[in-house]
């Protein structure tokens, strides 16, 4: 076992974690931030997309070891954090949320896309979140959230 | 239970990796996939995360040196002369949480028959070198690639740089799988080439997902160098061409395609870069 620093959604905290664990059971197990999701666990789904130092990433696959010192963003933030409330609230004003286990990981992508590049055509906000699958709302509408919000 | 070294220097990494059952882990993408696979459970890990040391770029005589834990985010705005199908193959790995985090060296030694840089290096001919605590050396990326998951890395080596020359033709990438983000290709291919006067004068074809490795096309370059572009045109050459390149690849049925399917994308793919490429250099 071992000490790690995160500063998540703002908050520093010490945390006692195993080498190998993933940044995700961190959050989910450790912290009790449980809005972050697990999909596939190997990468794929993007259900687990969360902030590192800005920067999207799939917690499921990401040592939390190698995040010792990192700032992280999840869904969590968007109470305090008003560019993710933005993001939320499009998402609800475009019905891009149905059974919303997606929806944590589209708007920590979303963050991550409009911070990147603020002003994404329609073939940019599909390759933005192209590592996020959703089962239920065929897309369109996480498409219209995101370009309500250009 | 794993260890996890976290060294800041590649002089620390090349220590721990010199201990026995230590392997490295990059941006963890596909040791974590693995992880949970069950594989490689009973290893220590030793990060690569923290070595800004290997994740620079750099001119250098010999061509440009990119460190191997540039990820797939920075290798896609690359702009090394020549170089554009680096890019371009960086740039269709994955999606952003995985380009975020998967790097270059990562790709290679992971060493996966589909890795989208490995043609894509090997077009450019690309060489890799490796340190450990007993030296130095530089290997061809051709003669590193040794079978699905097998390279030539021996143990206690860390792979620190991939040497790219710089080149004055033109470079282009393709891939098909079944949708474009985070889909294995079932098909890849980079293409290399110069043309003086018309002609031909230097080629290197490369594919990815049709053989046990990324493996160049030798046969298919060999007929190529020194021809026109309306020989491209011409039925014959084209028969002669396609077979040359169905005996360089070595493509097998799976859940993803049929080998047959292979081999037909590997040829239009070819004809599609060749053209795309000729475009390019006369317009320079
Ligand atoms: S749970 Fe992490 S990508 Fe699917
Ligand atoms: S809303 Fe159900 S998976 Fe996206």
């Amino acid at each position: 076992m071992l000490n790690i620093q995160l500063t998540v959604n703002g908050e520093l905290h010490t945390i006692l974690i195993d080498p190998a664990e993933t940044l995700l059971h961190v959050l989910r197990e450790k912290l009790g931030l449980t809005g972050t999701k697990e999909g596939c666990g190997e990468g794929d789904c993007g259900a687990c997309t969360i902030l590192v130092n800005g920067k999207s990433v799939n917690s499921c696959i990401y040592p939390a070891i190698q995040a010792d010192g990192c700032e992280i963003l999840t869904v969590e933030g968007v109470e305090k954090n008003p560019k993710l409330a933005r993001i939320q609230q499009a998402f609800v004003d475009h019905g891009a949320v149905q059974c919303g286990f997606c929806s944590p990981g589209m708007i920590m992508a979303t963050c991550a896309l409009l911070d990147e590049n603020p002003t994404p055509t329609d073939e940019e906000i599909r390759r933005g979140l192209s590592g996020n699958l959703c089962r239920c709302t065929g897309y369109q509408a996480m498409v219209d959230a995101v370009k309500s919000l250009i | 239970m794993s260890m996890f070294y976290q060294p800041l220097t590649a002089e620390e990494a090349i220590a721990y990796l010199a201990r026995e059952n230590t392997m490295a882990c990059a941006g963890g993408t596909d040791l974590y996939v693995n992880r949970k696979h069950g594989k490689f459970l009973d290893k220590d890990y030793v990060s690569l995360d923290k070595l800004q040391e290997l994740k620079q770029v750099t001119k250098k005589a010999d061509g440009w040196h990119v460190g191997s834990m540039v990820n797939f985010a920075c290798a896609e705005k690359l702009e090394i002369p020549g170089a554009a199908c680096l890019a371009m193959a960086a740039a269709e790995v994955g999606a952003p949480q995985i380009r975020n985090r998967g790097t270059v060296g990562g790709n290679i030694v992971s060493a996966s028959p589909a890795a989208d840089s490995v043609p894509a290096l090997m077009a450019l001919d690309a060489k890799v070198m490796l340190r450990s605590v007993s030296g130095e050396r530089v290997v061809p990326l051709t003669d590193f690639m040794k079978g699905p998951g097998k390279t030539d890395l021996k143990p206690g080596e860390l792979m620190t740089e991939i040497i790219v020359p710089e080149g004055k033709g033109s470079s282009v990438f393709s891939k098909a799988g079944k949708r474009n983000a985070l889909a294995i290709a079932v098909c890849s291919q980079a293409v290399y080439l110069e043309t003086e006067n018309g002609k031909i004068t230097e080629i290197r074809v490369a594919l990815g997902s049709v053989a046990p490795t990324a493996v160049r096309a030798y046969r298919a370059e060999a007929l190529l160098k020194g021809t026109e572009e309306k020989a491209l045109t011409c039925a014959e050459f084209k028969a002669a061409l396609k077979a040359a390149l169905l005996e360089d690849i070595s493509p097998i049925d799976d859940v993803r395609a049929t080998k047959e399917y292979r081999q037909t994308v590997a040829f239009r793919m070819l004809m599609h870069n060749l053209s795309v490429l000729w475009k390019e250099e006369t317009v320079c």
